[in-house]
């Protein structure tokens, strides 16, 4: 009993965190309408200022408790900083700008972090006067962890009055429902907009710098945190603070108890719980229908057309790349399989992205499912690779089967959400089931059958799936099927009142694209001859992002383009820095930025001016 | 004469590729109360928002109060002392009847009436009954008042106000004209934009009509009352 009791106590001093960084993520998201996934970085270097300050003045209470002040002013003031230079810009972009911008912070912010402060994991000091613990029915029980859970209903509280009792308060919130009548009313939107970037990040800050008397300071925990945090903010309902609160103490709970019941897969259940939270409740439990973001329209200003020699031109394409080992040496050849895979993966995202307006930001799972089913085959039921080839894709398909189906009840930012959460739900049993899937560790030994181990003969194998898969792709988008699609992205209810079934439709597209995604993980274990975790984590499905953005949304060819110059940048020019974080996601928020209709978006615009 | 409060010239505006307005010129007298008058889709609505800045794109020469507003964000001209009533009402649901008037509140400023809710509550005594009611508890009418009460605590001197009587029973629409009086016996200017002859007729002195975008006709209220020909063929539905 009283153990019962000390484990609610802990799952409490978790939802405590997990509120104070979720509410400043759901105060940003309800005024500004983006979804910041930097937010968890606020809070990692708000922990690594916090450990700097906490080892330097806090031997005093009145140091330890200021330092922590201090570490979250810091991150008030940097998000602050991150509002003018990047967020300014990207309101009115599509909401897949917005993320993958925010994504690109969080890669410099690791690098930097890494930079300042070492890869090493910190562990700080405790904070005085709080060292010891109480013993509740004879359990002890941290002392610090009573004051956290404290905080909690207090920063609750503050917030509240904040919101409720100051014109500040009264402005932003005034500002959340409309915007632009605000403005009319003489009240400038973008210090507004300031001073909300810095309270959000401010609290993601005060987060942080309270876990370093509880747990070490790391590099991974940014996006741990901000992958929680969404979650949260999505069952409690997006822009709601007490919606946030009480998702944290379920969350905690879920956390705090599902260790002991069901310890392989405790980040499964909470992602599992956030998928059944909005089936049941679209808009998350306190979240109300009004307040579904208004995703910003797609802007298609060039519709997707055939290309007068495409089938030509995709010929000659294919003709020269079937030559290639012909001059092309052996690391010439592993680079072009990689890229022709990509390709293909970035293709299958395409189909969702392009011709449904669907932004996934779990692709990944798809692919790595694909990965994981080949390399499953070949350890436990010594498959040969054609068999396991097969199994690939039909395993990856009927994976997208199931989340589809829960995904496509819902468009925009909630859809972003849902991916990545059954791409986290994927990731984390690959990462945590060890007797199966080897955990990091991976598995090992996926090689080729005798008859394509040569670099040219696994080459021309991929090239010949991955051909044919990306033809049908092209195929799809041309036919009725393709047509309804985006007939649903651009309008869903005159879709419906045609007779199309929007939903069905994107939910063939979803197994479409998770199959051919899948297929393309299935090539891509046998090329590497081991999978591991990282093919079906965030990274990943931001790099399918990125190759689709690079190339362009709008075309049936930037995929592709996209997929090569991603590849090449990756693998010929990151390689040669320590920090091909920092240059990866400079790159991502320059593309954001500059060059939104990607590569060929950009060249067909430069023809077209010419 | 002194020169006009708000002086529009040449006014252009755009959605995306579609040219809305063309060439719309107009003036509004210190005192004077303007009736901006055409058919459903005229352009009064994008004229009204064009000059508060909330169009994306525009050009034209505008000025008030000696100043130039066609450079300037929404939000500069209103605190220039320009007060923007929209035809949607468009009041913050979730807030109550005093935090509405308070998102509305800007400093007094000279040469124009000064607000205060105690005032406005006298000026429309139903709002004065749901202080702490929210928006979402609201009917037409009274959001109507609201949203006109919320840009008057801004103290403007020149209000704009787009439909006023769009929608609302005719009682209120009596109420209504009634505030327009009022506020213009305060020393108020207004542009307002109405397809409903009666209102205009009630509270403008001068009335400027617009079709697909360009100024057709413009006049005393009087005039137009008098030349059927300019309401037949601009106004009559």
């Amino acid at each position: 009993m009283s153990f019962l009791l000390v484990q609610a106590l802990s799952g409490l001093a978790t939802a405590a965190t997990l509120f104070l960084v979720s509410s400043g993520l759901t105060i940003v998201f309800g005024v500004t309408r983006i979804v910041n996934f930097a937010h968890g970085s606020f809070y990692m270097v708000g922990a690594y200022a916090g450990w700097s300050l906490i080892e330097r003045f806090g031997g005093t209470p009145a140091g330890f408790w200021g330092s922590v002040a201090a570490a979250a002013l810091a991150m008030g003031v940097l998000g602050a900083a991150m509002e003018i230079g990047l967020l300014r810009r990207l309101y009115r972009s599509p909401e897949l700008f917005q993320l993958l911008g925010t994504f690109g912070v969080v890669l410099v912010v690791q690098d930097l972090t890494a930079w300042a402060w070492g890869p090493e994991d910190l562990l700080g000091r405790r904070a005085p006067g709080l060292k010891g613990s109480i013993d509740i029915l004879d359990q002890p029980f941290p002392l610090y962890d009573l004051v956290l859970i404290g905080l909690g209903p207090l920063v609750l509280g503050l917030l509240w009055l904040l919101f409720n009792r100051t014109r500040w308060g009264t402005l932003v919130r005034a500002a959340t429902q409309d915007r632009e009548m605000t403005s009319a009313l003489g009240v400038d939107p973008t210090r507004l907009f300031t001073g909300v970037l810095f309270l959000g990040c401010a609290l993601a800050g005060l987060g942080g710098a309270l876990q370093v008397p509880r747990e070490a300071v790391t590099l991974q925990m940014d996006v741990a945190i901000v992958v929680e945090a969404f979650v949260v903010v999505v069952v409690g309902g997006m822009g709601s603070l007490t919606g946030a609160f009480l998702a944290s103490l379920l969350i905690g709970q879920l956390q705090a108890f599902g260790i002991l019941v069901f310890p392989q897969i405790t980040l499964v259940i909470v992602f599992l719980f956030m998928a059944v939270v909005l089936v049941l409740r679209p808009h998350g439990l306190l979240g109300r229908a009004e307040e579904v973001p208004p995703t910003a329209p797609a802007t298609v200003t060039v519709p997707l057309s055939a290309g007068r020699h495409a089938g030509v031109w995709a010929l000659a394409l294919l003709a020269v790349m079937a030559a290639a080992p012909l001059v092309a040496g052996d690391y010439a050849l592993i680079l072009l399989t990689e890229v022709v895979i990509l390709a293909l993966f970035a293709a299958s995202l395409h189909l969702l992205i392009g011709l449904g307006g669907l932004v996934s930001f779990g692709h990944a799972a798809w692919f790595g499912m694909g990965a994981y089913g080949s390399a499953l085959l070949v350890k436990h039921l010594d498959a040969p690779m054609p068999l396991a080839l097969a199994g690939a894709p039909v395993l990856a398909g009927l994976g997208a089967l199931v989340a589809g189906w829960f995904c496509v009840r819902r468009s925009g930012l909630y859809f972003a959400m849902l991916t990545l959460a059954f791409a986290q739900i994927v990731w984390s049993i690959a990462f945590q089931w060890y007797a199966v899937t080897g955990g990091d560790n991976g598995i090992l030994g996926v090689w080729p059958s005798a008859w394509a181990a040569g670099k040219a003969a696994y080459y021309w194998l991929t090239l010949a799936l991955c051909g044919g898969a990306l033809w049908l792709l092209r195929r799809a988008a041309f036919a009725p099927f393709g047509y309804a699609l985006r007939a649903g992205r651009d309008s869903g209810l005159r879709a419906e009142s045609v007779g199309i079934d929007v939903r069905r439709f994107q939910w063939m597209a979803f197994v479409l694209a998770g199959t051919a995604a899948g297929l393309a993980g299935g090539l891509y274990a046998f090329a590497k001859g081991s999978v591991f975790p990282t093919l079906l984590a965030v990274p990943q499905s931001v790099d399918a992002l990125v190759m689709v953005l690079m190339g362009g949304i709008q075309t049936i060819a930037g995929p592709l383009a996209g997929a090569a110059v991603f590849h090449l940048l990756e693998s010929e020019v990151m390689s040669m820095t320590d920090w091909w974080r920092l240059v990866l996601g400079l790159i991502i928020i320059a593309l954001v930025l500059v060059f939104p209709k990607g590569i060929v978006g950009f060249l067909s615009g430069f023809r077209r001016r010419a | 004469m002194s020169e006009a409060l708000l002086t529009v010239d040449g006014l252009q505006a755009w959605y995306g590729r579609a040219h809305i307005l063309d060439g719309i010129a107009l003036t509004v007298g210190r005192g004077e109360v303007v009736a901006l008058m055409g058919r459903n889709g005229a352009g009064k609505t994008t004229t009204l928002k064009a000059i508060m800045g909330l169009v994306e794109r525009r050009a034209a020469t505008l000025r008030f109060d000696g100043r130039d507003l066609s450079a300037l964000p929404a939000h500069r001209i209103a605190r220039l002392g320009v007060g923007y009533v929209p035809e949607d009402r468009r009041i913050f649901a979730d807030l109550t009847v005093e935090e509405n008037l308070e998102v509305g509140r800007q400093p007094p400023r000279p040469g124009a009436p000064a607000w205060t809710p105690e005032k406005l509550f006298t000026l429309f005594p139903n709002l004065a009954e749901m202080r702490g009611r929210r928006g979402t508890r609201m009917s037409g009418g009274e959001q109507q008042m609201l949203t006109l009460a919320r840009t008057l605590m801004g103290n403007p001197s020149l209000l704009l106000l787009d439909e006023p009587s769009e929608g609302l029973a005719p009682l209120i629409v009596k109420q209504m004209a009634d505030a327009v009086r009022r506020l213009k016996a305060e020393g108020l200017s207004v542009l307002l934009s109405e397809q409903s002859l009666s209102f205009a007729s009630a509270v403008a002195d001068r009335a400027c009509v617009i079709e697909t975008g360009r100024l057709r006709w413009t006049g005393s209220m009087a005039e137009l009352m008098a030349d059927d020909g300019v309401r037949a063929a601009y106004l009559a539905v």
